[in-house]
């Protein structure tokens, strides 16, 4: 076998911390709508907001791990680009993928609730969930309209997670191209 | 000395038949067996050693005091280092050898890989066993109350070896276009250099390719037969094309020859500044096609000279001197290749 290790002074540290940076967001972030949309209750919501996040994380890295060996030689070229020099310039199919990548999470934070709860063997249905937690003064009044109406629509509420935290991301990430862009290049 | 022997003697001495202590003097008693071996037994004894060495870590690491020393504050939970030292010890055994261990090459990625979700599984393990009165451990499906918890350890686990993997992902790339190594990668959101930055570009080893490639084309010829080539080639380019194909098959199979077909070759020949036929220069430039820091390709040059060389050559019984004009070619080394590197 030829030897796989030459470059060991490369380490993909920023990438971790980015990850661990992103995924806090994340968690946080969801886990708020979770709670405001589903009447989980707090501790409830964080942790099926970090369970998700993490398995979607993963599924994506999988993803790129089985990807990344057929992906044409330009294609190759232009992730390297990206992972040693920064991101400079957006081509559309990169919008495509980010989209899609949406709309994947999505689907897998849909199902990997279910899963949860049917691994927790939990209701689907949260009954009884004035009794976690303090709520907050402005969310009893609103959360009493929420129960006489309907049941929470978790579709919906996994949706508006999902784009909050999409959103933020996205925002972190223009910042961080902007000021990439304000420096010029050495 | 003496001190150290006793004390490692009664911290290795078994207080009770089934203890840790035991399964690590089995497992000395196996490397110490095994040492004496020939090479088939010696393999099966020592798995054994292996075997008897993990058995008496877990043992050991699970310990009260030790596993309290073990256990470390993290931001959200404690960290128990336990699991992660028995499960680097099964990937040593499973896939490791002690060959080339500084370097990591004696570890093969899956190994890194699959210690952090074997440790994983380590830890977890207990929450599957349900100890009984009657001493036999049962197979239990755990507590819903754990579960959550056991998910999220789980996964967390996973994310480090992606990690791991994603390392693994960028040597494979820096493999395939060694010429990376030269860049600057401070912009880089995902890699960080521990090192400072001594690669240099692999322009250089392209052109000293080329230079060897064009040598064994010209050197030896006659002068008249080299003027003509030089002729040829201000006429049309295939020389460039033909030599570009020669040094893409001579370093395709070298390490990062991947990347040959991002290095592309120019070059040019100018007569001297007089014109007198004297000699010819050689311009070389081999420009990096690839990913860089400045989002330019870049170019190498190497300088070179062609030179008449009048050999003498005398046959014996013969009092004439035959005289033959060949050409040799001299190339400058490329040196310090920043200074070369002119941005495009």
């Amino acid at each position: 076998m030829p030897p796989i290790i030459n470059y060991t002074d490369i380490l993909p540290l920023r990438a971790i911390a980015f990850q661990l940076l992103f995924l806090f967001m994340a968690i946080a972030i969801e886990a708020a709508v979770l709670n405001e949309r589903l009447n989980l209750g707090r501790k409830l919501s964080m942790q099926y907001a970090a369970t998700v996040n993490l398995l979607s994380t993963i599924v994506g890295w999988v993803l790129l791990f089985v990807v990344e060996p057929w992906l044409p030689s330009a294609a190759r070229q232009l992730l390297v680009e990206y992972v040693f020099f920064g991101v400079r310039s957006v081509p559309p199919t990169v919008y495509l993928i980010g989209f899609t990548a949406f709309v994947l999470t999505f689907a897998l934070k849909l199902q990997g609730i279910q899963f949860l709860e049917l691994l927790l063997e939990k209701n689907t249905l949260p009954v009884a969930q004035e009794f976690i937690g303090p709520r907050k003064f402005q969310g009893r009044k609103r959360q009493l309209e929420l129960s006489a109406n309907t049941q929470p629509n978790r579709p919906m509420a996994v949706l508006w997670a999902n784009a909050f935290s999409f959103v933020a991301i996205t925002v972190i990430l223009i910042i961080r191209v902007l000021v990439d862009q304000m420096n010029p290049i050495a | 000395m003496k001190d150290l022997f006793a004390s490692l003697r009664s911290f290795l001495t078994p207080k009770d038949l089934a203890s840790w202590q035991t399964f690590m003097l089995l497992s000395i008693f196996s490397v110490v067996m095994g040492a004496f071996m020939s090479s088939l037994a010696q393999g099966i004894v020592s798995s054994f050693g292996w075997f008897f060495l993990i058995v008496a870590v877990w043992w050991f690491v699970y310990g009260k005091d030790v596993q309290t020393a073990l256990t470390f504050n993290a931001i959200f939970t404690k960290v128990f280092l336990g699991p992660w030292i028995i499960s680097t010890l099964i990937v040593l055994a499973v896939f490791g050898s002690w060959n080339g261990f500084a370097n990591l090459s004696g570890v093969a990625p899956p190994a890194f890989i699959s210690i952090a979700p074997i440790a994983a599984i380590i830890a977890l393990a207990p929450k599957f066993i349900k100890s009984s009165k009657e001493k036999t451990p049962q197979f239990t499906i755990p507590a819903i109350k754990d579960r959550q918890g056991m998910v999220l350890f789980f996964l967390s686990h996973l994310l480090i070896a992606c990690w791991f993997q994603f390392y693994f992902l960028l040597q494979g790339w820096l493999n395939l276009y060694p010429s990376l190594m030269a860049e600057d990668f401070s912009r880089s959101s995902f890699v960080v250099r521990i090192q400072p930055n001594i690669s240099v570009s692999r322009g250089r080893e392209v052109l000293n390719a080329a230079e060897n490639d064009l040598r064994d084309r010209l050197n030896n010829q006659s002068w008249s037969a080299i003027e003509r080539w030089l002729f040829e080639s201000k006429v049309s380019n295939q020389w460039i094309i033909d030599l570009e194909r020669n040094v893409q098959s001579r370093l395709k199979n070298k390490l990062g020859g991947g990347e040959m077909d991002l290095w592309t070759l120019s070059g040019k020949v100018d007569a001297d500044t007089y014109d007198s036929g004297a000699y010819y220069n050689l311009v070389l430039n081999a420009t990096w096609k690839g990913p860089t820091a400045s989002q330019a390709p870049y170019i190498v040059s190497k300088r070179c000279e062609l030179i008449p060389k009048r050999m003498f050559n005398r046959r014996t019984k013969s009092d004439v001197v035959e005289t033959k004009v060949i050409g040799t070619l001299k190339c400058a080394d490329v040196k310090d290749t920043t200074s070369f590197i002119k941005k495009v």
